[in-house]
This record gives structure tokens, sequence and C-alpha cells, in this order.
């Protein structure tokens, strides 16, 4: 991956906006912010939300979209505008839920909340990120090549100057950390 | 295949870095070998946290920056939406915005004010719309019927105005700056949305008001009755089906420049006031 920082074009299509974003430059992560924010500022005043609480949609938003376009999981049918303003408006509503205890009316289903699953996997992610940062720095640090760099074994080792099967060892002992971490932390 | 290579493996399909080949032949093994299946789950699972502390991290240095630039700028955060909140003004920046205001608010006095003396009526620009009169061969252009009158064309406005009001209020947004009425609003468009099931006719009622939209714009209708013609049974997703194809319409409008014809109405003062012509109507 190519991070050494790229032109980044004054105008630009949504497709270059996501293109630039899965290089995970910060530039472009700018310029999403940038654009996000008035969207979701304005409209979370206008839906009851504090200043602060409009600070954190505009975050939670941003960090939504950046982690569908890296995922792949982001497929736009209409602009990225559209999208963000979109995903801005679940958010604050499920906040606004919890906030209030609100459950969404519903013939068929008012025995059920759809939120459990969703929140069950969002409580796992936190227990795992508290863990992660828990770990030793230089298990971040595999896992940062791993999964941020998309670094492979080999060239990691070059990088440690070590053998492969070491660094292999290494990393499924940081596996293992972490979850005994995540068992501790009960 | 050794169990080494697995983790390699696995980290690569994560990262979509293998062929479509190998990505078959991995999720075939990944059906049939239950280790496999868990190490893969533990380390989609690291993947996805590593990912989420790395953006999370990113984000929330761009957002400080944004804060601290804008406070160093002696300006609150862009809370007035302007373009460039977050930078400083020069004064000359400033005398040039207040002589733009300036003269924009005697251009919009002088406009106002003729509008006003040749209207010949003496009314506010919202009366633009004009009563109805008792015409008996008058159809909703919804039915496809021909309108052969004279003043159909008013009549048209009108109805779409009526039916774009209407389709405002359907507006999750719009229906939440009701406050109260917001759950009323949900379940008259779950209501609509549960009956529309039983075929198309009844598909078709439940859409007349977004066809007459999708008609002023010439835009085909199919692709969005498809988007609520599933039979997911789920609330949510039918929900999140009717907040979509609205997505899309208003995006089409904003790319056929027409949206200014919807956010007329946004505003809950607007509707209020056209609401009280129609009634008078």
């Amino acid at each position: 991956m190519n991070y050494a920082s790229s032109f980044i074009p004054e105008k630009y299509t949504d497709e270059m906006l996501i293109n630039g974003l899965q290089t995970k430059q910060n530039e472009w992560v700018q310029i999403l912010y940038k654009k996000a924010r008035p969207i979701i500022i304005r409209y979370a005043l206008k839906n009851d939300s504090s200043v602060d609480e409009a600070e954190d949609l505009v975050q939670n938003t941003v960090i939504v979209i950046y982690e569908q376009i890296l995922l792949g999981k982001l497929v736009l049918t209409s602009s990225i505008t559209t999208y963000i303003y979109g995903v801005a408006k679940k958010l604050w509503l499920k906040e606004l839920r919890k906030k209030r205890n609100l459950v969404a009316l519903s013939p068929d289903t008012a025995d059920f909340e759809y939120e459990i699953p969703d929140d069950f996997n969002e409580n796992r992610l936190i227990q795992l990120q508290k863990a992660i940062k828990e770990l030793d720095l230089k298990c971040q640090e595999i896992l940062k090549n791993r999964y941020w760099l998309n670094k492979k074994f080999d060239e990691m080792s070059q990088l440690y100057n070590t053998t492969i099967a070491s660094l292999k060892m290494k990393s499924a002992r940081c596996d293992e950390s972490l979850q005994l971490i995540i068992k501790l932390n009960g | 295949m050794d169990k080494d290579n697995d983790v390699d493996i696995i980290i690569d399909y994560i990262n979509g870095e293998l062929s479509t080949e190998e990505k078959l032949s991995f999720e075939e093994r990944l059906s049939q070998d239950m280790d496999l299946l868990e190490s893969f789950r533990i380390q989609k699972e690291i993947h996805q946290a590593f990912l989420r502390l790395q953006i999370k991290e990113q984000v929330q240095t761009i957002h400080q920056e944004a804060i601290k630039s804008s406070t160093n700028s002696e300006e609150k955060p862009s809370y007035t939406f302007s373009k460039q909140a977050n930078t400083a003004l020069t004064d000359k920046q400033v005398l040039r915005r207040i002589a733009a205001v300036f003269i924009s608010i005697i251009f919009i006095g002088s406009l106002w004010t003729w509008f006003y003396h040749n209207s010949g009526n003496n009314q506010p620009i919202l009366n633009y719309v004009a009563p109805l009169k008792n015409d008996s061969t008058y159809t909703s252009p919804v039915n496809n019927q021909s309108i052969e009158k004279n003043d159909s064309n008013q009549r048209i406005r009108e109805e779409s105005i009526i039916k774009r009001i209407d389709i405002v209020q359907l507006n999750p947004d719009v229906s939440f700056a009701f406050g109260e009425k917001k759950e009323d609003v949900k379940n008259i468009i779950f209501k609509r949305i549960w009956n529309a099931s039983s075929g198309f006719n009844s598909m078709y009622r439940l859409n007349e008001d977004t066809l007459l939209l999708y008609d002023t714009i010439n835009l085909e209708s199919k692709e969005f009755l498809f988007e609520i013609q599933h039979d997911d049974e789920s609330q949510s997703t039918i929900e999140n089906g009717i907040y979509m194809m609205l997505d899309k319409v208003f995006y089409k409008l904003e790319k056929n420049n027409k949206l200014n014809k919807l956010t007329l109405i946004e505003n809950k003062s607007q509707v209020y006031e056209l609401n009280k012509l129609i009634r008078k109507k």
C-alpha cells in the first residue's frame, strides 16, 4: 500500500473519494470529514441534539462510513452526501431511542428488539479494542502490520530481521494474549 | 495445507487479496473444517476491532485538529454551516460580506415590492396556487387520464403540491420534526407498505404520490416500485427500503435541479401555510 502523500485534486467525484479513502490516506479522510461535518451538524441541531451530541455524531458517522469503505461494504446507489445524511440519521435515531428509552412501534414485532444482536457485536468489538490497547507494543505493531498495512509475514520477517516461523509463533501468542485479556476483563 | 499457512490465507482472505479460485477453495475448506472456521472467526474479529481502533484514532485526530483550528481562529466551530467557518476572515473579507448582505437585502426588497404591486391582488407570493374551481371533468394526473380544461396545468401544479406535502410528511426527517406525530407517520408508512403487499394495484395506490413525483421528472417508476416489492417481513428492512427509496428520489431531484421544489415545503411553517390554503379550497 502506498502511504506516500499523493496528489489530492481540488475537485473530485464520489468515486475518487471512495478510492482515496481505501488508501487510508489522512488527506482523503479529512475531505470526508469536511464534507460530512456541516451536513451532520445541521441535521443534529435541527433534531433536538446538543452541540456536544452533534460533535459526537459527526465523528461516529465518519467512522462508520470510513469503516464501510475499508471493509468493501459500501455500495453507493446515490450520492455520498445522501449516504452521509442517511448514516447520521440512523445513528441519531438509534441514540434517541436509547436516550428516551423508546422502541420503534411495529404491529408485528412489538415484542422484539432488533438492535440486540448489533449491540452485542458492538460490545464485543469494544472489549477487543480495549484488549488490543493492553497488548504489549510488539504485538500491537504486528497487528498493525497485518491488518492496517496489509503486510505479509515474509515482508514482516525482513522488517523485524527474524524468521517467518518465529514471527508466526509470536503472532499466534499475541492472539492468545488477546483472548486471555478479554477473559480476564470479564 | 499446513496449519501455519492458514493464518496467512485467512488474513489474505480478510484483506481481499485472494484470487477468485483461491477464495472459493478457502470457502470450501471453511465449510468443512471447524478448527479453521473458529480460527477465521477469531482473526476476523481481531481485524475488525483493530481496523475500528485505527479508524477511530485517525478520525479523532482530524476532529481535534478541526476544533483546535476553529478555536485558534477565535470562531466557534462551524455551527454556522459556512464553508469557511474554520478559516479566520480578514477585515477586507468581512467588509465585503457586509456589503454583499446589504446589497442582497436591497435587491430582495425591491424584488418583493415589485411582485407585490404587480401581482394585482396584493396577496403574498405563496398565493401563486390558484383556488380550485368546480370542474367535474378534471381527474388526477395519477390516473393517466387526459386533461382538457385550459386551467389543467394550474390544477396539476396544485395537485402535485398537495401530493408533495404528503411525501414530505412521509419523509422520516420531517415527520421527526413534527415531534409527537413521528410515530403516527411511521405507522402510516408501515400500514401503506403492508397493504401494498396484496398486489400491484394497491402498490400503485401506495405509490401514487411518489409516482406523480417521478412523472414530473420523467423517471421510470418501475425501479422504485421494486424497492419495496420484496418479501422480507421485517419492519426495519421495509422501513429502510422506503427511506432508501425517498433518498433516491431526493437524489434524482437534486440531480435534475428540482430539489428546490421540495425544499420549498420542507419548512414547517410553509407546510402549514400551504395546508391552510388547501383547506380553504
